[in-house]
């Protein structure tokens, strides 16, 4: 069967002509669109981080719309939606997102904070380790411990000490030796965990690198305060004085004097003067008892009436000999007072009464 | 009146059956499907950018006034002096190049439909771009198909092989564009072109996917159906779809009725008073202009209050007829859609305010309309079933689609009867046959016109006794053979011509295995086709087994007198 040369060269001619026209229309169309759409998510991406999420969203979409296959202004769409509390919106977005890269680590850390906006804290665990150990572009390493440390913050928001302190161990455990500024972080987030011994060793390995370093002291002061180490915490809010003179270490160097000057525990501590602070501490605990009662009138209770009765009967009488029993005798009332005041008016949180509370914590441990 | 009309069902142009083989079709079904992707892509590109550039979102007011208006005078003299048959749409002219000229479409249209729409629609004439593709498909299918010299029948098959593919590229829904191409333009859901029409999408679509990679036309959300109550909802949805869509017919029908009465000598300028009308709704609303199917995103993405949906869900169905009827050059299918998602979108925007927690977002809903407002509209209820389907790739939107499709087609049909190609053939003069009608007569197979009885002409008859056998038939040519053996066909010219030596037809008819023939199980138009490609008006009906075994006879008269009974019985 012979076709007609002529034509199949014409149509041959047609068909690269028409190839030729497609290619070149179709690189315009892509490359100003491609423009268009980074022009759109350079000015949204801009307004969501001055925190204007809904001029934002406007850009944004318009930045999706012309370039669907790029995560990166999907993703900052979902997070100006997240920011308006659109996550109905956001939802299937998101979705679509993780159906389309799974592993991505920027996508899963966006679902992490779209859960979190919906209050699906568990999930928004889950998505925060996807994005940990998912697929990121550029500085990994960073990206990870980012996302570490906003998943930090999450369970310290919702006092998941636990949980907390695992993410700031592997957070340690991964953080390079040389990053002061990331392990001084860390420092004080272990303190945030609840975990004082573990902020006194990571400031103490700080301040064997830097003696200078006045914001390690103040962390370590901190750390012994929390570990009931008085003197120690004192010695190191002195170091933060003489290093730093614009930190404030003033009402902490007061605060841990009143509580030194209180503390009946340490060794060696004559009898007299154990007996002494022993009687101070219980005219403190009873004074702050009654104070709080006068403030509440009838949240007294018979076993109250009685504690304070018994702590005026103690402070009134003048024993002839002062021994040790004596003084773990008011101590002994003393914290019978305090368990009441916290059971009946909560624990104190007033400057003023600080020295007490931190008193009666370490008598308590 | 062009030479395209002048040549109205009885042109017939020269043709040259030496090419006209399967193998032939075949190759030139992908040739189509290659040549009318890349052309669609480059029209698609072409309005698009060009839009972009003659009336941005943040240009001057003035500009969406003036641009609509100059590119309407532009266009509008172009198709009056120009290019005559690239007025409106495209389906009509490409249904009536199928039925009434022999799959017959110019160059000149081609050429004139492609630049004319892409001055229209670049200016933002309200109309899309889908039913000039198909045209202009459909036109570059017949070119091909003359020029390589395919025969008249053959050139009007391959015409649906490139509405297929123009559709396929146009809309990204390859196995809509195969169902549209038999649904609509044939009417036949049983069509013998449909390998080639699939061949012919299947092509285009990979051109497409080439060029421009796989983005879908539409972006929609995820489509989740929240509660069972929901299929209630959009069953409510395809009667306010039906009655939109019958409301946007009847609008385009009676605003053309009142173009048609103006006096010829204004033809040339009509197509301004569109431009006028959608150039002064664009100064206020911007979203009205062109095909709209940014704006068709935004509400499937459901960030569109329903106050705003419900008006451009109104403007458009002004200004579209509008539009088209004033003669200028674009299409219906993506006003449809654009309606239907205005619809979709309002309806589903107001459930779910009145009932949040049992109703997906205004998204699915925009969605589901658009299938149901091109049902009511286009009246392809199949078609936009699938389309959408296709659109969205979510297999669990069917269910609804159908509910509302079907809905709004029955809605559509009863309270607009004529479809709206037929009708706007209609206000040319053209009577198109109808999708039923064409079925029906489809309907007639051999098994209920076959003449079990007839004889067969036999081989030892001398030519003296063959002639008047034939005489006595009214017949140019009858089955040769012995008993029930059928040999091949003889013709009266043969017999008229034959040489001296030859005495009886055994000397005429040697014994062969490719004469023309018939089974029990063709349809009647099958027939037709295969007398006349034999150019023959009586042919065996054998069996399938044997090629030899008569089982009877059927003649050209006897096919026209069974048109004739059915067409009286209808």
């Amino acid at each position: 069967m012979k076709y007609p040369a002529r034509t199949i060269a014409a149509v041959a001619v047609v068909i690269v002509g028409l190839a030729s026209i497609d290619q070149f229309l179709a690189r315009t169309e892509m490359a100003e669109v491609r423009n268009s759409a980074d022009r759109s998510w350079r000015q949204g991406s801009l307004l969501l981080r001055q925190g204007h999420a809904d001029a934002a969203l406007d850009a944004l979409r318009n930045a999706h719309s012309l370039a669907r296959d790029n995560v990166t202004y999907e993703l900052d769409m979902i997070a100006a939606l997240v920011a308006l509390g659109n996550t109905d919106e956001a939802d299937p977005l998101m979705e679509e997102v993780l159906q389309r890269k799974p592993n991505d680590g920027a996508a899963n850390l966006a679902a992490a904070r779209l859960k979190v906006k919906e209050g699906a804290v568990k999930d928004a665990e889950a998505f925060y380790h996807r994005a940990i150990f998912g697929d990121w572009t550029g500085d990994t390493a960073a990206r990870r411990r980012d996302a570490r440390f906003e998943l930090v913050q999450l369970l310290a928001d919702r006092n998941s000490h636990q949980e907390m302190l695992a993410e700031l161990i592997s957070l340690e455990a991964e953080a390079d030796t040389g990053n002061d500024p990331l392990r001084l972080r860390i420092a004080h987030l272990f303190l945030v965990a609840d975990a004082p011994s573990r902020a006194a060793s990571a400031y103490r390995s700080l301040i064997e690198k830097n003696p200078d370093d006045a914001e390690a002291y103040e962390g370590l002061g901190e750390a012994e305060m929390r570990l009931g180490r008085y003197p120690a915490a004192r010695a190191a809010f002195v170091q933060v004085s003489y290093r730093d003179r614009s930190r404030s270490v003033a009402p902490r160097l007061i605060l841990l004097n009143e509580v030194i000057q209180l503390d009946p525990t340490p060794r060696r501590l004559p009898t007299a003067e154990k007996y002494q602070r022993s009687v101070r501490i219980l005219a403190l605990a009873k004074g702050d008892l009654e104070g709080l009662l006068a403030q509440h009138q009838g949240s007294a209770t018979a076993q109250t009436g009685l504690l304070l009765k018994y702590a005026t009967d103690l402070l009134a009488s003048k024993p002839h000999s002062i021994t040790n029993e004596l003084a773990e005798q008011n101590l002994d009332l003393a914290e019978k007072i305090w368990k009441e005041r916290v059971a009946l008016f909560g624990v104190s949180t007033e400057p003023g009464e600080e020295a007490l509370r931190l008193t009666m914590e370490h008598l308590a441990s | 009146m062009s030479s395209e009309n002048r040549g109205a069902g009885t042109r017939s142009f020269e043709t040259k059956p030496a090419y006209d083989s399967d193998r032939t079709l075949i190759v030139l079904s992908i040739l189509i499907g290659v040549i009318v992707g890349l052309t669609t892509v480059a029209f698609m590109l072409m309005t698009g950018r060009l839009a972009a550039r003659m009336y941005p979102p943040e240009s001057a007011a003035w500009r969406r006034l003036l641009i609509p208006v100059l590119g309407s005078l532009v266009s509008g003299f172009l198709l009056f002096r120009f290019f005559p048959n690239a007025r409106g749409s495209g389906i009509p002219q490409t249904k009536v190049a199928i039925f009434l000229r022999e799959g017959y479409i110019s160059l000149r249209t081609v050429l004139g439909k492609l630049t004319c729409c892409s001055i229209s629609l670049a200016s933002g004439i309200a109309l899309g771009r889908e039913g000039p593709s198909v045209q202009i498909g459909a036109g570059i299918a017949s070119v091909i198909g003359r020029r390589f010299g395919l025969s008249s029948a053959n050139v009007k098959a391959l015409v649906p092989v490139g509405c297929s593919a123009a559709l396929a590229a146009a809309f990204n829904t390859p196995i809509a564009a195969v169902l549209f191409s038999l649904e609509e333009i044939l009417g036949d859901m049983h069509a013998p072109v449909l390998g080639s029409v699939v061949l012919s999408s299947a092509t285009s679509w990979m051109v497409l996917h080439l060029l421009l990679g796989d983005d879908p036309l539409f972006h929609p959300p995820a489509y989740k159906l929240v509660h069972p109550l929901e299929f209630a909802i959009y069953a409510v949805l395809g009667i306010v779809g039906g009655l939109g869509s019958v409301c946007f017919v009847k609008l385009l029908l009676n605003i053309r009725l009142w173009f048609r009465k103006l006096p010829k000598s204004t033809v040339w300028v009509q197509p301004v008073a569109g431009g006028l009308f959608v150039g002064a709704l664009g100064w206020f609303f911007p979203g009205v202009l062109g095909v709209g199917y940014e704006f068709v995103d935004r509400v499937l993405g459901g960030d569109v209050p329903v106050k705003a949906v419900l008006l451009m869900a109104v403007l458009k169905i002004v200004a579209t007829p509008v539009c088209y009827s004033s003669g200028n050059a674009g299409g219906i299918f993506g006003p449809s859609l654009f309606v239907g998602a205005m619809i979709g979108g309002a309806v589903g925007s107001t459930a779910h305010s009145l009932l949040p927690g049992i109703t997906a977002g205004p998204g699915a809903y925009a969605l589901v309309g658009m299938g149901a407002a091109f049902a009511g509209i286009v009246r392809t209820p199949l078609t936009s079933v699938i389309m959408i389907f296709e659109m969205t790739r979510d297999y669990s939107i069917i269910v609804p689609l159908m509910i509302a499709n079907l809905v709004s087609f029955f809605i559509s049909k009863s309270l607009q009867p004529e479809p709206i190609y037929e009708a706007l053939a209609l206000q040319e003069g053209v009577h198109l046959p109808e999708g039923a009608s064409r079925e029906h007569f489809a309907g007639i197979r051999v098994e209920d016109i076959i003449d079990r009885d007839a004889p067969l002409l036999p081989v030892a008859a001398g030519l003296d006794d063959a002639r008047v056998f034939l005489t006595n038939r009214a017949c140019n040519s009858w089955p040769v053979g012995d008993g029930k053996f059928v040999h091949g066909i003889v013709a009266m010219q043969q017999i008229e011509t034959a040489p001296g030596g030859a005495t009886m037809l055994l000397d005429l008819v040697p014994l062969a295995d490719d004469f023309p023939h018939v089974h029990l199980d063709h349809a009647a138009s099958q027939v037709l086709e295969r007398m006349r490609g034999g150019g023959v008006d009586a042919m065996p009906v054998v069996s399938r087994t044997d090629i030899h075994e008569l089982l009877g006879v059927v003649t050209l008269s006897g096919i026209l007198s069974a048109y004739q009974t059915e067409a009286g019985v209808h």
